[in-house]
């Protein structure tokens, strides 16, 4: 299958403003392939790099080595990211715009023309549920519609790629319900979705394949039920087991 | 382009929904009319003062609305986080910055329209006439200076993180160059030495707003229009200017990471 | 936004004070206070102001085509130490001058062409963008009526420093000009209520009179004018004889059509005694024992 999705032996530094604070290596040779129709897992503890990650893959941050392609084409151009959906974690939207005018304002930057603009809009406000809210300024939203408007622009260029970094964060349970609904939706249109969660039950339920990063290195990639099998424990222990933590009870 | 007049459309939408505008339109008007009530001698046909009046409120007005609307934007975006979403999609940073620009200017040139056109109203109650062309010709002026402010915001912006750093030395160098712009080089001879020098080449180098805020004085005092060659001319020489400050702008935004 | 507030603030306490400034003023002059509240705002730094807004007046008066304070300093020295340019603290006294009839031909040649050749570029091009020809407020079709222009400068420069004299001399010319000599004499009163002393305020005032017709107010006021004139100028090393050959001019002329010649050539004699040219004045006095009459502006 072709790799939709594919970073090689990437590195990133960060370089810290303080003087003798020296560099923080957030990544260090990352190797990573998404192939299209796959909905994979990015997992790993807090501070492991899957937002940096992330970042490098829409271009805000420069790797130090390596590179990082999506649909074959260097992340470094923009055109790279015409067919994906992006939802970034804490993330406030234009706080003086509606849901409605925030999204035709992106589905204008997606250059989708008019008449299908308006459908389109109203396809993922209703997705999201924020068809009652969808002419109130997103200042007056709560956080979890907040999170909702970001899901609905990250689908509003009907993307081949969805890339989500903490999807379903901030969300009550009929939300994330309906964020694994639209995550199994899109699989069955054949697209590609890589999120990232810390959420591991959902993870299992969702995904074909995860990766677990930690410390900026992959310690593991591959089916849901194979790494499962090899560890002989639930997703939970084994990715515990993975990024080097043990509880007395564990052993 | 599209995307550039998506952007700018956003910015101009947030000045119309913020209150600043309005409340600096209020004041101009209410200072005005205030000082039109005021009785010299009982003569009513006084005018030249009052355009004064206004015309000065106008331009620090304006000078208010363009800076601190574009020394916010690019800070704004990224303290809000509102970039990533944006720059997630097919958006170059050249895109953002130009459509940063044309929003500000736009919405600026649109609060030049309503503000000219009070002014007009307040010259014609006394003066009874409309030279449009002489309103045509300083506001379009007033609007080309403003595109070279807010290019060079932008710039300062990107170089200052803090919007409120960026809007106090933009204002320090426009109100600087406003003042002492064109009389630097008559500094310079008469200094002398290396500082002359120095001051001479600052001379050159700086955009040369007074030029457009000088115009103030045509209007007030009906003098007649600028010849229309040399208006044309003005507006290039803003247009070089501000071209050079938005590349500035994107030389120093093009390779700078977003993660704060 | 710091800046907005900061501004919203300057001009709010700006309309402010210029509202208030009637209501208060009318309340502090119950209380017998000659303060302002603009002067009590602004403290002694209105003093400045006052003299930036009576130089406005004078840039009114040139239709906006004025020298900047760079080109003033590029101002050959003796222009601005000239006994008559240094009766008062202003930078130039056009209006001054125009009003003694006298003609300052070095300086005013030198702010005609203040500007001189473009010194580059830059220069050439931004002289479209302002007013560079020298002009007149009144040379134009509208006439005298166009120098109300520069009024209320000199009624905000008044309000600011009630004590600089020459203000009240200056607006009341001018609306002399524009016969309105009602204002004229209204406005003098107010200069003269702060300045009791002023032979200057106490002249213009007279002419005002002279204007109305009403000779026998200007005599009293220009003899007061002579007697403050003498207390104040006459010990000076330098008196300011310009003022004093005009008072006596109008003072003669006065007496020469009320017929009365022998106080007309005391008042003569005296003018002769200072006039650089004593010969015509010698002349004059033979005219008046002639018994014909004469007129002021056929000085010299
Ligand atoms: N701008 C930055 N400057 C310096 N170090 C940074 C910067 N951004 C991130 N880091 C560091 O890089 C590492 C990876 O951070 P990253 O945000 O990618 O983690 P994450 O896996 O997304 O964590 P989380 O689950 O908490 O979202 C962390 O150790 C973090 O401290
Ligand atoms: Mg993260």
């Amino acid at each position: 299958m072709e790799a939709i999705l594919k970073i090689d032996n990437l590195r990133v530094e960060y370089r810290s403003r303080e003087m003798g604070q020296g560099i923080k290596v957030a990544l260090n040779g990352l190797n990573l392939s998404v192939s299209q129709g796959e909905v994979f897992g990015f997992l790993g503890p807090n501070g492991a790099g899957k937002t940096t990650t992330m970042n490098v893959l829409l271009g805000f941050v420069n790797a130090t080595r390596g590179r990082a392609c999506l649909f074959g084409t260097d992340v470094r151009k923009p055109i790279a990211r015409q067919r994906i959906g992006y939802l970034p974690e804490l993330t406030y939207y234009y706080k003086f715009l509606t849901a409605e005018e925030l999204l035709r304002f992106y589905a204008r930057i997606f250059r989708i023309p008019n008449p299908e603009r308006e459908s389109r809009i109203d396809a993922v406000l209703k997705l999201v549920e924020l068809a009652d809210a969808r002419t109130r300024q997103i200042k007056t939203y709560s956080k979890g519609m907040q999170q909702r408007a970001g899901l609905a622009q990250a689908l509003i260029n009907n993307p081949d790629l969805l890339i989500l970094d903490e999807p379903t964060s901030g969300l009550d349970p009929i939300g994330r319900m309906k964020v694994r609904e639209i995550i199994q939706r899109l699989r069955s249109e054949g697209k590609t979705v890589f999120f990232s969660s810390h959420e591991l039950g959902e993870v299992e339920t969702v995904c074909d394949r995860v990766a677990i990063l930690s410390q900026g290195e992959l310690k593991a990639e591959g089916r849901v039920s194979d790494i499962v099998k090899q560890h002989q424990c639930d997703l939970e222990q084994a990715f515990l087991r993975i990024i080097g933590y043990s509880t007395p009870s564990l052993q | 382009m599209n995307t550039v007049w998506a952007i700018a459309f956003v910015v101009i939408l947030e000045l119309i929904r913020k209150k600043d505008f309005y409340v600096l339109f209020v004041l101009t008007a209410l200072i005005t009319l205030v000082m039109g009530t005021v009785n010299f001698f009982n003569d009513d046909n006084i005018v030249r003062y009052l355009k004064e009046i206004c015309l000065l409120l106008i331009w620090i007005s304006s000078l208010v609305i363009s800076i601190s609307t574009a020394a916010r934007q690019v800070p704004a975006e990224k303290e809000n986080r509102t970039i990533f979403p944006l720059l997630a999609k097919p958006v170059t940073r050249a895109q953002l910055l130009l459509g940063k620009f044309l929003g500000c200017w736009l919405a600026c040139g649109l609060a030049l329209v309503l503000f000219y056109v009070f002014f007009g109203a307040v010259a014609a109650s006394r003066e009874h006439a409309w030279p449009v062309a002489h309103y045509f010709q300083a506001l379009v002026l007033h609007w080309a200076a403003l595109a070279v402010i807010i290019a060079l915001t932008l710039a300062g912006s990107i170089v200052l993180a803090a919007p409120s750093s960026t809007v106090t030395i933009t204002f320090v160098v426009v109100a600087g160059i406003l003042y002492l712009g064109g009389h630097l080089d008559k500094v310079a001879l008469r200094t002398g030495g290396v500082a002359g020098v120095a001051l001479h080449v600052i001379y050159f180098v700086i955009p040369h707003l007074e030029l457009f805020a000088n115009v103030r004085d045509l209007i007030i005092h009906n003098w007649p229009l600028v010849p229309w060659l040399v208006w044309f001319g003005a507006l290039l020489y803003a247009a070089v200017y501000a071209a050079i400050f938005l590349l500035i702008a994107w030389l120093l935004f093009r390779r700078k990471a977003l993660n704060i | 936004m710091p800046w907005l507030r900061l501004t919203a603030l300057v001009v709010s306490a700006f309309t402010l004070a210029t509202v208030l400034e009637p209501a208060l003023r009318q309340w502090s002059r119950r209380k017998a206070q000659a303060q302002g509240v603009l002067a009590a705002l602004m403290g002694d730094s209105r003093r400045l102001f006052a003299n930036h807004l009576f130089v406005q007046s004078d840039v009114y008066l040139h239709g906006g085509y004025y020298p900047s304070i760079f080109d003033q300093s590029e101002r050959p020295p003796d222009a601005a130490t000239k006994p008559a340019a240094a009766r008062q603290a202003a930078p130039r006294d056009d209006d001054h001058k125009r009003k003694d009839g006298e003609h300052d031909e070095h300086s005013e040649a030198c702010d005609h062409d203040f500007l001189g050749r473009p010194r580059n570029w830059i220069d050439a091009f931004g002289r479209n963008f302002f007013p560079s020809q020298h002009t007149h407020l009144g040379e134009g079709k509208a006439g005298m009526a166009e120098a109300r222009e520069i009024l209320p400068w000199l009624k905000l420069s008044a309000e600011l420093d009630p004590q600089r004299v020459e203000t009240y001399v200056v607006a009341a010319y001018w609306l002399r000009q524009m016969n309105k000599e009602t204002e004229a004499l209204q406005f003098l009163r107010e200069g003269l209520r702060h300045n009791p002393d002023s032979y200057d305020i106490l002249f213009e005032l007279g002419l005002c009179y002279e204007n109305k017709n009403e000779s026998a107010l200007a005599r009293n006021l220009w003899e007061i004018s002579l007697r403050r004139w003498q207390e104040q100028q006459s010990r000076r090393e330098r008196p300011d004889h310009l003022m004093l050959a005009q008072l006596l001019t109008h003072l003669a002329r006065l007496e020469v059509r009320a017929h009365r010649p022998d106080v007309a050539v005391k008042y003569l004699e005296t003018l002769k005694t200072i006039s650089p040219h004593p010969e015509e004045i010698q002349k004059r006095i033979e005219e008046v024992k002639a018994g014909q009459p004469f007129e002021v502006e056929k000085k010299p």
